[in-house]
């Protein structure tokens, strides 16, 4: 796979659009998801991603052969994000306690149990502080390793395993403290 | 709380709503490469160019009860005509642009330029200019600046003319276009080559 990666880029690094459309497709899904984490709006994921990808088909070159090209993508995509964050303010954004509502039209009482403890724990990550959400999106959702994340946030190895132990304590905490929460480890 | 129940939570509640395709098209346009209007007609040019010569010249042709103008014994005069849009209509010299280091944002933008003759031919008076033009949407000319290396020099058949110039440094990093245009002299009429490259500055 990581092979392929590698032949895939090789052919991007010569200008060849059907390999960059492969990496695309296969870097899509990863990226727009987390984009949306950091900006809580679709449309300026869906900027930071575009930029994104733009910029990383741009600078394919300095892109060093034999690495895998998930964590450099994923550090192009969180700066676009956070600087897209940044520029358009609360503006744009979507506050994260209506997400529940958006993403399921459900009522209330519709909602399974599982469901329900399913989005207390979206909730509570979406209330935990950049600094200890991003690394739980980047090692849940972008299943990056700790040193690969540490990579994309530019932080020590130690440092990134810190903040994932502090997130999953206040998630706990979150959880235990909101009733039915889910508290089974 | 375990590792799946964490995953699962985030998948579940960022399901985009947009079109891949769509986000694939605004990426691959903004990656062509962007050319100015007048370059997209350019092929359509030198053909356009010819006809007009050739119809001036079958304007200005003498008409039948006039004297037979004095021509020379070997060549008809319909072939005459040919002579003469021959080197409009085909690529007569070659310019090569080559960047002499990593361009840089802030730094001097060395090229090195070669002109190669591909016919047997007689151009002088050789002017060159260089052009550096943003990508963007206005594709403004950041640069033009001229260039005599080879004002006293005759590119003949089998010849290659080299020279490096230095453009002005650009201050904002992307994508820009240089335009090489070499104008000269080739038995007394005017001729124009140009080349353009496409330079990433970081």
């Amino acid at each position: 796979m990581l092979e392929n990666e590698q032949a895939i880029i090789q052919r991007v690094k010569q200008g060849d659009h059907q390999a960059m459309e492969i990496l695309f497709r296969t870097h899509l899904d990863a990226a727009i998801r987390l984009a949306y984490l950091i900006t809580r709006d679709w449309t300026s994921a869906e900027d930071a991603v575009q930029e994104g990808f733009i910029q990383a088909f741009r600078s394919i070159n300095n892109f060093k052969d034999g690495l895998p090209f998930k964590p450099w993508f994923t550090k192009i995509v969180v700066n676009k994000a956070k600087r897209i964050k940044e520029k358009f303010g609360t503006e744009r954004q979507i506050p994260a306690s209506n997400y529940l509502i958006i993403n399921d039209p459900a009522s209330p009482e519709e909602i399974s149990l599982d469901k329900e403890k399913e989005q207390a724990l979206y909730n509570a990550i979406n209330q935990l502080d950049e600094k200890h959400r991003l690394p739980i999106i980047l090692k849940y959702l972008n299943e990056l390793s700790e040193a690969e994340t540490a990579q994309v946030l530019d932080l020590p190895v130690s440092t990134v395993k810190s903040r994932l132990y502090v997130a999953r304590q206040r998630l706990k905490k979150h959880l235990i403290a909101d009733q039915g929460g889910v508290s089974n480890d | 709380m375990t590792d799946e129940q964490i995953k699962k939570a985030l998948l579940d509640y960022t399901n985009w709503p947009g079109s891949p395709e769509k986000l694939w098209q605004n990426i691959i346009t903004e990656l062509e490469p962007k050319i100015p209007w007048w370059k997209k007609y350019q092929i359509w040019l030198t053909p356009m160019a010819a006809a007009i010569v050739l119809l001036i010249l079958v304007f200005n042709s003498p008409v039948p009860n006039q004297p037979e103008e004095q021509i020379e014994p070997d060549v008809a005069p319909e072939n005459m005509i040919m002579m003469r849009t021959f080197f409009i209509a085909e690529q007569i010299a070659e310019i090569q642009i080559a960047p002499l280091n990593n361009i840089q944002r802030g730094t001097p933008i060395d090229l090195a330029i070669n002109l190669t003759a591909l016919q047997d031919l007689n151009l002088t008076r050789l002017a060159l200019t260089a052009r550096l033009i943003k990508l963007d949407n206005d594709y403004q000319v950041i640069t033009e600046q001229e260039f005599n290396p080879w004002s006293e020099q005759t590119l003949a058949n089998g010849q290659v003319l080299t020279t490096k110039i230095g453009l002005a440094p650009v201050q904002e990093s992307g994508d820009y276009l240089i335009e090489i245009e070499i104008q000269g002299l080739h038995n007394q009429e005017p001729i124009v080559i140009n080349q353009q490259q496409m330079i990433e500055i970081n």
